[in-house]
């Protein structure tokens, strides 16, 4: 293993050392006292926000100013145990929007229902039909709905699978297209989910403060191939479609 | 559009804007609306700069958005406070990239990659 490969794997083992450390030793009730925003996302996201949201009382009081937990929403007094636990910042907003009955007019309104739909695949669970319900139209897009939840695979997997198309799947180039053609680069192609390559090429096109506030391909112009690379590799693994 | 000026908003209204705008942009990205997404990305940075330039560093108004149900809310928050909140906002960066809550865990997992590499220095 070279040393990249074990300062990767390392540092994964030290991610699962603090979540196991500090969080999954905790019992739901004060994971939920604790680490609300964990919690959502581990174990009852739906339930919180909608419960949430429920009891969302705009009178209720905050913290003064000046406390370290100034403007957090406190106790009205009112009810104890779990009904308690509030949200900080605004009303919560994000119960899951319900996903459009009909067949939406713009590519990027349907983009959002597919990618909404895949969203609330992975964070509720199946069966598709349970998510997608009366949106009868997704079922066009349940492969690529349903490939967005794969596991990750090996390089060698996803290098593998370019030479087999498949629905639902999508050639991606580790290093962007031009500069990869121009270095006559030739294992640059993996086969990955739609949707997962979709992200990945919204993330290099986006303004980021990683890069001293540059997209992506802005920063890494004229930088090393092996640069390149690095960093097309750790988008795969970062959005969950290689392993690390 | 409703234009805005983010030097007459009181540190509670920046804090309210800045979750509008980061709401914004998770619609903008799940569209694809890469133009809207990058406009807004200069929002919520004249948005941080201002929170900075207020007080003793405002930034850490946003901790409370650490919480917040939208995890776009979240990472946005998370990176925004990272100079002020390094321990706290580093931790909630791991634990959004274990989430496998995409694209979110994607951009939280990237980010701690660029800062073990030193390309991320939050001033």
């Amino acid at each position: 293993m070279s040393t990249t490969q074990a300062l990767r794997v390392q540092r994964w083992q030290w991610r699962t050392k603090i979540l196991k450390t500090h969080l999954n030793r905790l019992s739901p009730l004060e994971l939920l006292l604790v680490r609300p925003d964990y919690y959502a996302i581990r174990f009852e996201w739906g339930t919180l926000s909608r419960d949430a949201a429920k009891a969302y009382n705009p009178n209720q009081p905050r913290v003064p100013a000046g406390n370290p937990d100034g403007g957090q929403w406190t106790s009205d007094g009112s009810s104890g145990g779990l009904a308690r636990v509030r949200l900080a910042g605004p009303p919560p907003t994000n119960d899951p929007p319900d996903l459009p009955k009909d067949r939406p007019h713009t590519s990027q309104d349907r983009t959002a229902a597919i990618k909404e739909a895949a969203r609330q695949l992975g964070r509720f669970g199946g069966p598709i039909g349970r998510i997608i319900g009366a949106a009868y139209w997704l079922y066009e897009y349940e492969a690529q709905i349903t490939a967005s939840l794969d596991p990750p695979n090996t390089l060698e997997e996803l290098q593998k699978a370019v030479s087999t198309p498949k629905l639902g799947y999508e050639i991606h180039h580790i290093v962007e297209q031009t500069p990869a053609r121009q270095d006559g680069f030739r294992e640059n192609l993996v086969r990955i989910p739609t949707l997962k390559h979709r992200d990945i090429n919204a993330w290099y096109q986006t303004k980021n403060d990683d890069f001293g506030g540059l997209a992506p391909p802005d920063y890494l112009r004229g930088r090393s191939w092996d640069e390149r690379t690095k960093v097309g590799l750790d988008a795969l693994i970062e959005h969950g479609v290689l392993v690390p | 559009v409703k234009r805005v000026n983010v030097r007459e908003m009181t540190v509670d209204q920046l804090v309210d804007h800045f979750t509008i705008l980061a709401l914004d942009q998770d619609k903008a990205l799940l569209r694809e609306d890469i133009a809207r997404v990058n406009q807004l990305y200069d929002q919520l940075k004249l948005v941080e700069m201002e929170l900075k330039s207020r007080g003793d560093d405002e930034r850490k108004a946003l901790l409370k958005l650490y919480q917040h149900p939208n995890p776009q809310v979240r990472v946005k928050a998370l990176k925004a406070t990272l100079a002020v909140a390094p321990i706290a906002a580093r931790e909630m960066l791991e634990v959004i990239a274990d989430s496998r809550e995409y694209p979110q865990a994607g951009e939280a997992g990237m980010s701690i990659r660029a800062l073990e590499r030193g390309i991320f220095k939050p001033t």
